[in-house]
């Protein structure tokens, strides 16, 4: 049932990109990343394009976290490789790291910052030397206008959410690396947030969006990679797998596919 | 039920001495173990089976004087404990504890039950300490026994307090009603006082003396107060083993009485109960945020400049560092600020030499401790961002430039308010009447000297500082319920001691070019100042070397650091 084959461009993502079409946003070759004896995530390959969403769903402890973790340079891989916008992650991090944002599952801002001096400071980190009018764009688009002055302390989980998103956002990233984005939000947050980070893979950029919402997956994202105990079990577009797993059954849903998908045994 | 409540208290307290014990595999862990065990010994328990020592006289005799000292102190908290404030009916819970058991089938007895089983860990260790520390001529099965039943008593009153409060019986009339009546018991005890008992106590209890006191209170009255509480003194510091069994028995059933009563109190534990949680937890994370060097003091001062656009990523570290010690540290600089001032005013307002000489003496001694504790005080640098070091390890920016652009921003503050304090202590000395021995304080050689020195020597101490959360981040941040222990002490002290060690290699081959330069100067130059200037320079730049070989090596290690091995633990 594994579905290993490259996935096509999406045909509804025609925006022009910041570089090649052809050429992979994200590359991720053989990561494997061990804490001693215990290996997290094993032989894990894939590649996103330009204007491509790839959902990596998996049960609890699979290794998603894990993969992202390496991905966004954070923690370097046992073995293997990661390319971002064609830099490897640990050889050239710093370039690598430039055209990417990460967005952990746990918003953590400086106490100290307010909403505004958040998004200066990334701005200024990231090198964006035109950045007011960005900011206040940002500001608006998460209905952070009011708050722009307040501390973290000041905002709910929801707008430190929304905040973290935004200086992501505001150096207009080529790779985006989402842990579970919608945790906190409202419900019209979703929908806004869900509409900003489609709007930003329409415009070009490559992202990935790890989240237990299947749905939401299922909506977003083009392409998927089931991930269970650190292997990768099932890569392909959404269609694909459906597919594989209705094997002439009629349609299923992503839901269906997942839990059909990641209660057998991994393949060697 | 009870087995349920028992599994949980036994298995808790189990899985943690497990979890702890099974973190000493890693060496650093080890290490810390054996370095805060090896400070309890000397401090604490050293003494225990050294036989010359004073510290193990220090034990209480088992005479029937101290018994009675025992049995009043025991009546004095009983009776006081009704006379607190604390009038709801809140017990401390966890949240777990909330969740499984407020809506679980259980009763209120039971529910209390639980309680006080899962204080009697707590309990078990306070009696092995205390019978260890304190009461060392007693028995600990007797202290145990006495802890238990106080910490039944206590919850006790706890609920009574409150079952009076819906009974109209408030704290203000509480209180005076309570100071009476330890009033009256108190005269009354005195008068039955035997002062012969007293008299030549300091003699008797002289190593070799006769422990053997008498009573302290005499007749029926004294008998009928003491009657309880005495049984108490009887089980910490017992004449014979059937004294000790007799009077474990009697408090025993004294603390099942005080359970009866309290579950026969019938007060609604739960609304307050949670309230009482909460304020706990909001307490502990609000002394948590309020540590020295992260507490937003003044969250409305700007930023002290922009960042320039297409500014470098240090620059804009150095800005978020700089802005986060004005709003958390500006108060320490304020204080600094004051002392200087108030050295300069008292110096130059005094006519006694020997006021100036402290004053002089003062700032120096600041100044010359300033980089070690201020580096404590003014940590917005890699310290404050551990919590956050995910985001920092997403930067597009190396290692070695952001360690050094994260001690920057402290190092500004720390080096400016150090620059100050040995400005103040040089003026104060060049007007102080210096003992002959100390008068190269004063001299133009050792200002020209601190000053020059100053900025690297801070440099150096925070970056010693910066060191601990990267090369072990598990002991710079920890888990909330791993604040204490063994462990922990040991890492502060493996932390400090580390510190000074470092700080002393790094200034060792720094002051092997100042001391020989100065000595040429001194003796072969005639005091020559260029040649004190060139020395100091050379040495202040083979600190700064120093420094630069360190932001490279932290640089690295950051590279390196995995974040999920011991951070994950921590922000769960």
């Amino acid at each position: 049932m594994r579905v290993s084959h490259v996935p096509p461009l999406p045909t509804n993502h025609c925006a022009p990109v910041t570089y090649a079409l052809l050429m992979h946003a994200i590359e991720v070759v053989r990561l494997t990343k061990s804490y001693g004896a215990f290996v997290a995530v094993r032989d894990f390959s894939f590649t996103v394009k330009p204007g491509q969403i790839l959902g990596l769903v998996g049960p609890n402890g699979a290794g998603k976290t894990t993969t992202l973790r390496a991905l966004g340079g954070i923690h370097p891989p046992t073995s293997g490789q990661v390319r971002i916008g064609g830099f490897d992650i640990i050889a050239e991090a710093v370039e690598a790291k430039r055209r990417l944002a990460f967005f952990p599952d746990e918003p953590r801002l400086f106490d100290y910052l307010t909403a505004e001096e958040h998004l200066e400071f990334a701005a200024a980190i990231y090198g964006v030397a035109e950045w007011r009018e960005p900011m206040n764009a940002l500001l608006d688009e998460f209905e952070l206008t009011e708050k722009r002055k307040s501390l973290p302390a000041e905002l709910s989980r929801g707008m430190k959410q929304k905040l973290m998103i935004a200086c992501g956002f505001i150096h207009t990233p080529e790779v985006m690396i989402f842990d579970e984005p919608l945790t906190g939000l409202d419900p019209l947050g979703i929908r806004r947030m869900k509409e900003s980070i489609t709007r930003r893979a329409q415009q070009g950029a490559a992202v990935i969006l790890s989240s237990h919402l299947l749905h939401l997956v299922e909506e977003m994202c083009d392409s998927v990679a089931v991930i269970r105990k650190g292997e990768r079990i099932a890569y392909g577009t959404i269609e694909d797998l459906k597919w594989q797993i209705a094997q002439g059954r009629g349609d299923v849903s992503l839901e269906e596919a997942f839990l059909a998908i990641t209660s057998e045994e991994p393949r060697a | 039920m009870t087995r349920a409540f028992v599994f949980v208290t036994v298995r808790s307290f189990r899985n943690r001495f497990v979890s702890r014990l099974k973190r000493l595999k890693n060496v650093r862990y080890l290490l810390s173990f054996i370095a805060g065990l090896a400070y309890f010994w000397f401090f604490a328990f050293r003494h225990l089976f050294d036989g010359r020592s004073a510290v193990r006289n220090m034990g209480l005799p088992a005479s029937e004087l101290f018994v009675d000292l025992t049995a009043v102190l025991v009546l004095a908290m009983m009776v006081l404990a009704w006379a607190l404030p604390k009038q709801s009916a809140g017990l401390t819970f966890s949240e777990a504890e909330i969740q499984f058991l407020f809506p679980a089938p259980i009763t209120r007895r039971q529910l209390l039950f639980y309680k006080i089983l899962r204080g009697q860990p707590q309990v078990f260790i306070s009696a092995v300490v205390m019978t260890l520390v304190l009461f060392r001529g007693a028995k600990f099965i007797g202290v145990w026994a006495c802890f238990v039943a106080l910490s039944i008593y206590f919850t006790l009153v706890a609920l009574g307090r409150a079952r009076l409060k819906i009974a109209g019986v408030g704290f203000l009339v509480r209180l005076p009603v309570i100071a009476a009546a330890a009033v009256g018991l108190g005269y009354l005890l005195w008068r039955t006082v035997d002062i012969t008992a007293i008299h030549g106590i300091g003699a008797k209890l002289r190593p070799g003396g006769v422990p053997d006191l008498p009573a302290l209170f005499h007749g029926p009255v004294a008998d009928t107060i003491l009657f309880l509480p005495r049984f108490f003194g009887q089980t910490v510091l017992p004449a014979s083993v059937g004294q000790l069994l007799l009077s474990c028995v009697v408090v025993l059933a004294a603390a099942l009485l005080f359970f009866e009563l309290a579950a026969r109190t019938n007060i609604s534990v739960e609304d307050a109960s949670i309230r009482t949680s909460e304020k706990s937890a909001a307490r502990r994370a609000r002394m948590n945020e309020q540590r020295i060097g992260r507490h937003v003091t003044f969250p409305r001062i700007p930023p002290p400049f922009r960042v320039p656009a297409g500014a470098r990523p240090e620059v804009a570290i150095y800005w978020k560092n700089v802005t986060a010690g004005l709003r958390i540290s500006s108060p320490w600089v304020m204080i600094m600020g004051v002392c200087a001032l108030y050295f300069v005013v008292q110096s130059f307002s005094t006519s006694e030499p020997a006021i100036r000489l402290m004053m002089a003496m003062f700032a120096l001694m600041l100044s010359a401790t300033f980089p070690f504790f201020g580096s404590a005080v003014f940590t917005q640098d890699m310290r404050l961002d551990l919590q956050r070091i995910e985001l920092l390890k997403s930067y597009p920016i190396s290692g070695e430039r952001l360690v050094a652009a994260e001690i920057a921003g402290p190092l500004t503050f720390l080096a400016a308010v150090e620059l100050m304090m040995l400005s103040v202590a040089a003026i104060i000395l060049r007007t102080a009447d210096l003992p002959k021995r100390v008068e190269f304080l004063a001299t133009p050689e050792f200002v020209v000297i601190a000053l020059i020195l100053a900025t690297p020597v801070c440099a150096a101490q925070l970056l010693i500082r910066n060191a601990v959360p990267i090369l072990v981040p598990g002991w710079a941040l920890r888990a909330p319920d791993e604040q204490r222990g063994f462990i922990v002490m040991g890492q502060r002290l493996v932390t400090f001691a580390a510190n000074l060690l470092v700080l002393l290699f790094v200034l060792l081959p720094a002051a092997c070019i100042v001391v020989p330069g100065l000595l040429i100067a001194k003796f072969w130059l005639g005091g020559s100042m260029p040649m004190v200037a060139l020395t100091t320079v050379l040495a202040a730049a083979l600190l700064v070397f120093e420094v630069w070989l360190g932001i490279k090596f932290l640089g690295n290690q950051f590279e390196k650091l995995d974040v999920t091995d011991e951070l994950d633990a921590v922000a769960s």
